[in-house]
């Protein structure tokens, strides 16, 4: 198997007395969706904001595709292939959809200090920020202003944000928070399209979304790493049902069991 | 599919700020050869100080409306742009080329020691650091006991541009202060429609999804600080050749906030409305300053009347968009 995209390697990190992230170790392997799950407050968000380079953790590596990332800045790990979708809708609010996915297009290349020409009228980068509008479904809002977009639709958003920065890894941080049903189901969907192309570290809470798109998941209980599997060994385990699961586990399943 | 990008993509927004641009200019060329054909010196020497106070308003316009960052020190750099005509013209370096350049650099490199300290911070105790470095540079100025401690001093001679007497007149002076104006807002609307522009004008609103995008934040802030400051050190050169005097007054905090005010007046990030607002600030102050020192009364009604009216601002009000990548 080749070499890991992101490893985790013994990573540590309190807030004063609070041990919020106890020696956690994960691998995502290339082309995998690692979901990350755990009850409130098992820190999940904190651990991906050090994936990220919002936190540094006390002790421990992030390292990404083999280069040891743990001392850089959240924008020097961005250029490097880090993809964060965050948890609360993040995108520019006055600029529209095409505009947004400009801007993240510039932030991959050289040439923002230098290059004199208008941005918007460079057909290249117009060109590009179109293609990863078109892959989720965008296309046709490209000149919307992101802030008349629908939640939904500005989810989709940072997706092709992400997504036209060819990223090595995405972290969805809770990418399903405050959508709606319907909405749901066509994110889960068109998350599901780009798996296997791009490796993927997912946090949700949808359980649905979740067993549909995890290739192995992740229990995070109390800051520290209590399974790591795929998802039936993760959904036959006593300890994550009793931990953690229960009725969200039997509801995915179908009611069943 | 691709064409239809394309057309999409086209970008009429610099194309009119452009225009707004050219016509702002024109009409202070047009006011300025108006007061030279009726005569009125008066008037000519108030349309070169319009053009300068621009000059510094623009500045500070790039740098709360397109890089979000508002200072209130702005009279630091302006101040040292004048020391630096005055120092080197007494020593009889006069040139333009050099004096500009110098200015220029001196308040860069200033910048680039004090922006770092202040952008470590945001928001309130951002102003409150640059007021307090630009207090330092007023006292600094204030103890210079051979430059006229705070006296000021008079200039030695009216700077000249490769041995021609470029600013002999005050007419002269205005026109090159409108043309040096000329490029600096043209040069300004066209940046604001760069990847740089476009960047920078994302970080007003949300900082960490730009630094998500794999931009250092501080980095692009800093050379927006620096370059601002430069800039309106250029504005300081004129200033004292203007007036034929320098003084610590230029650096006084009085200064800064006025030009917060002009900034607020001609609408944040509205470039062609900082010219406008810096017209109306000084024509107020000559006009109704004839009549009673408490003109300030009239131009703060003015200014709560303008902004209650259009509830917004005075480039508004005359129909200036607000610049930057909002495509």
């Amino acid at each position: 198997m080749s070499d890991p995209v992101l490893e985790l390697e013994h990573l540590q990190m309190h807030f004063g007395a609070l041990h919020v992230t106890r020696d956690v170790s994960i691998e995502v392997r290339p082309g995998e969706v690692h979901a990350l799950i755990g009850p409130n407050g098992a820190g999940k968000t904190t651990l991906i904001s050090q994936i990220s380079g919002q936190l540094q953790p006390h002790s421990g590596s992030v390292i990404l595709a083999g280069e040891n990332i743990t001392q850089l800045s959240v924008a020097e790990r961005a250029r490097r292939g880090l993809s964060r979708v965050f948890q609360i809708s993040n995108v520019i609010q006055s600029y529209s959809a095409l505009a947004n996915v400009v801007l993240a297009i510039i932030g991959t290349e050289d040439g923002v200090w230098w290059r004199w020409r208008p941005a918007l009228s460079d057909t290249s980068l117009a060109d590009r920020a179109m293609n990863a509008l078109a892959q989720v479904g965008l296309a046709d809002k490209a000149q919307s202003i992101a802030s008349d977009l629908s939640y939904g639709e500005r989810r989709a958003l940072e997706l092709a944000i992400t997504l036209a920065q060819n990223p090595r890894l995405l972290l969805l941080d809770e990418p399903m928070a405050g959508v709606g049903r319907e909405e749901s189901g066509a994110l889960t969907k068109l998350l599901a399209s780009l798996k296997g192309r791009v490796s993927m570290l997912l946090i949700e809470h949808d359980m649905n979304a979740v067993f549909a798109l995890a290739d192995r998941l992740t229990v995070l209980i109390g800051g520290a790493v209590a399974l790591t599997g795929p998802p039936a060994e993760i959904k036959a385990s006593p300890l994550v049902r009793q931990a953690y699961l229960g009725e969200e586990i039997q509801a995915a399943t179908g009611g069943a069991a | 599919m691709n064409d239809m990008n394309r057309a999409a993509v086209v970008n009429p927004a610099l194309k009119q700020d452009l225009l707004t641009g050219f016509a702002v200019i024109g009409a202070l060329f047009a006011a300025l050869a108006t007061a030279q054909i009726a005569g009125a010196p008066y008037l000519t020497s108030l349309i070169g100080r319009i053009a300068i106070t621009s000059i510094a308003a623009l500045s500070l316009s790039f740098l709360i409306g397109q890089a979000g960052l508002v200072s209130f020190g702005h009279a630091a750099p302006i101040g040292i742009g004048a020391y630096v005509a005055l120092m080197l013209a007494a020593g009889g370096t006069t040139d333009l080329s050099i004096q500009l350049s110098a200015a220029f650099i001196l308040a860069a490199l200033i910048a680039l020691i004090t922006g770092p300290i202040a952008l470590k911070t945001r928001g309130v105790t951002f102003i409150m650091l640059t007021l307090a470095f630009a207090q330092m540079f007023f006292y600094v100025a204030s103890s210079l006991v051979s430059w006229g401690g705070d006296d000021g001093m008079a200039l030695a001679q009216r700077s000249t541009l490769f041995g021609y007497q470029i600013l002999r007149t005050d007419a002269m002076l205005a026109a090159f202060s409108i043309a040096l104006l000329a490029v600096i807002l043209l040069a300004n609307t066209w940046m604001a429609h760069t990847r740089f522009g476009l960047v920078l004008k994302a970080m007003t609103e949300n900082e960490r999804r730009v630094a998500a995008n794999g931009f250092e934040v501080n980095h692009f802030l800093l050379y927006a600080f620096v370059i601002a400051a430069g800039v309106a050190a250029v504005s300081g050169v004129l200033l004292a050749n203007q007036a034929n005097y320098v003084s610590p007054a230029y650096l006084n905090w009085h200064r800064s906030g006025e030009l917060i005010v002009i900034v607020v007046l001609g609408g944040v990030g509205r470039l062609p409305g900082a010219v406008l607002a810096s017209a109306l600030v000084i024509l107020f102050e000559e006009f109704l300053g004839h009549y009673t020192e408490y003109w300030k009364l009239g131009l703060g009604l003015t200014i709560v009347a303008i902004v209650l009216l259009r509830g917004r601002d005075l480039g508004a009000f005359f129909g200036v968009r607000n610049q930057g990548a909002r495509p």
